[in-house]
């Protein structure tokens, strides 16, 4: 399929699959959250726009009703959301996510099987999500290393030339927009007990470990200008020790057909 | 606090931090509703589009409401209609097809499009600015601005010209202020604004944790008669372990380009596993070489 053929472009970005038990309320005082800024994905469709679009056209309702005086606040957003089809769209996906956290892939698309085409979505139960993302890393030493093959520059590729498909940029010298709650933390914790994992979950390389040539005096190093913002370790930094926010405006990737 | 006090301020109707689909979708409406409300988005990325990532295979629901004559608009970007479909299970050396007729109807993509979501948006973004609606890219909202009774009231761009130290570089310029009767917050995932209201209105109180994925994406350009135009491709199974949720999607887009992809479940538990390194090794499975 791909051969002959040459990548012309690569990303990433973090998605929110919670569905329906992990979406918040959307509604405050003076303000809206929207889209998958809230979590409006459908897992099994495995599709968010639609329903982002959905959740913001019910927004402009709500507002339109508020700044006509029809309403007092913002608050009418929930009932409209749960009378629209976006609601009864993730109600009927609401089991698919817990089921393959529970039984893993092989049972999990049985059992979606089931509940989305027999029961279409209506079993009567709703499996929880027990576990926030940061939570689940087990031991470094428990765990298994996984040797991944060396890219072969056609096929596969490293972190580096993939970075530079992404075109991201970020203008020099200006305040690091990662930031550490605790700058030791990496360090004297992450690295021992999960090998700091953002070395590997960082899918354009902004973490890195540097040590001297005999292995001693590990440093954390954080190459924020490859950032491509797509949130991941701000969700999965085992101690939420990692804190994004925004860089300068026009900084990040520039993304052509992404 | 000097900076503060020097900051411009604007005041809208509306403000809406982030134009993606949700965010642009609430512009359209509002505008469709009625033209007197004034609507303000502002952009983090250099233009509309640059940090939008998906998939994408679009149903055109919510479009079809939103824009009923979409598909005579000047620009519509959607123009590959999904015409087949497959599921494959993957084992290291081998794979199993999973018929469609099992597949239940919420994966099925009849009717569907492939596209390439940031153009979406950048359409989507012309149509918003057509009736009026101002788009600042380059501007990142980057504090939520309440009032005294603790109300959202708007937000704030971040100071441009600031060095590693926070201190003023000759090109210091300080933020904007935009204040708004009601703010939208459309981020995206983990929007970094939107983390601070679920704290700080406790949004979150009554729900579950939130779940995450990481998606990666490659865009690849192929000779003619590797292309398909139209296939939709899924698979789960290798390279992961039966406990660890994602799957790929292979769509065969216009112009004999192919985007694909790969979604690892943050839940993940093994500390060694690399999303990247995962979706390098998918794309050298035999099933997909030769598909």
């Amino acid at each position: 399929m791909l051969s002959g053929g040459k990548r012309v472009s690569y990303g990433a970005r973090a998605l929110i699959e919670g569905g329906i038990q992990s979406l918040p309320q959307m509604h405050m005082p003076g303000a809206l959250l929207i889209g998958c800024d809230a979590g409006t994905l459908n897992m099994p469709k495995i599709k968010g726009t639609h329903t982002a679009m959905k959740s913001g056209m019910i927004a402009a309702e709500t507002i339109n009703e508020f700044l006509s005086g029809k309403s007092n606040d913002l608050s009418c957003y929930e009932a409209l959301f749960k009378k629209s089809w976006v609601y009864s769209e993730l109600k009927s996906a609401r089991n698919v996510k817990p089921f393959f956290t529970r039984f893993g892939n092989i049972l999990g698309i049985l059992l979606t099987g089931i509940d989305q085409w027999l029961f279409m979505g209506k079993l009567p139960f709703t499996l929880s999500h027990k576990h926030a993302d940061h939570e689940t890393l087990e031991d470094a030493k428990e765990a298994k290393k996984i040797n991944y093959p060396k890219p072969d520059g056609v096929l596969t590729f490293d972190r580096a030339s993939s970075v530079f498909l992404t075109g991201t940029y970020h203008t020099e010298n200006q305040p690091v927009h990662l930031q550490l709650k605790d700058k030791e933390l990496p360090i004297s914790y992450t690295l021992e007990k999960f090998d700091e994992p953002s070395q590997r979950y960082c899918p354009v390389g902004v973490y890195e470990v540097h040590r001297n040539d005999d292995g001693s005096d590990p440093k954390f190093v954080i190459n924020s200008q490859n950032c491509i913002h797509c949130k991941t370790c701000d969700i999965k930094e085992p101690s939420q020790n990692i804190n994004w926010v925004t860089p300068e405006g026009g900084g990040g990737p520039k993304y052509a057909n992404m | 606090m000097d900076t503060i006090q020097q900051r411009e301020s604007m005041e809208y109707d509306v403000v809406i931090v982030g134009a993606g689909p949700s965010g642009l979708s609430t512009a359209i409406k509002l505008k469709q509703i009625n033209p007197e409300i004034n609507v303000c988005i502002v952009e983090k990325a250099s233009e509309v589009g640059a940090h939008i990532l998906s998939g994408n295979v679009f149903e055109t629901r919510a479009l079809d409401e939103l824009l009923p004559d979409w598909k005579t608009l000047d620009g519509c970007p959607l123009k590959t209609k999904v015409t087949k479909e497959k599921f494959l299970f993957l084992f290291e050396k081998s794979h199993f097809t999973v018929p469609s007729f099992l597949l239940p109807p919420v994966q099925h993509n009849k009717g569907n499009y492939i596209a390439s979501l940031a153009n979406m948006c950048r359409w989507l973004g012309q149509i918003a600015e057509n009736l009026g609606v101002e788009i600042y890219p380059g501007f990142a909202a980057s504090e939520i601005l309440y009032d005294e009774d603790g109300k959202v009231r708007g937000v704030a761009t971040n100071d441009m010209g600031l060095d590693v130290n926070s201190e003023k570089k000759d090109s210091y310029e300080p933020g904007i202020e935009l204040h708004a009767k009601t703010t939208v917050f459309a981020e995206g995932c983990r929007g970094h604004l939107g983390k601070q209201l679920i704290e700080k209105f406790e949004l979150a109180k009554n729900s579950d944790p939130q779940q995450y994925g990481i998606g990666l994406k490659e865009i690849w350009e192929v000779p003619e008669e590797n292309h398909d135009e139209g296939l939709v491709f899924h698979s789960t199974g290798w390279p992961l372990d039966n406990k660890t949720y994602g799957g790929s999607f292979v769509y065969h887009a216009e112009n004999n380009q192919i985007f694909l992809g790969y979604v690892v479940g943050l839940d993940y538990k093994n500390p060694y596993l690399s999303p990247f390194e995962e979706f390098q090794r998918f794309k050298t499975h035999p099933a997909i070489k030769k598909c």
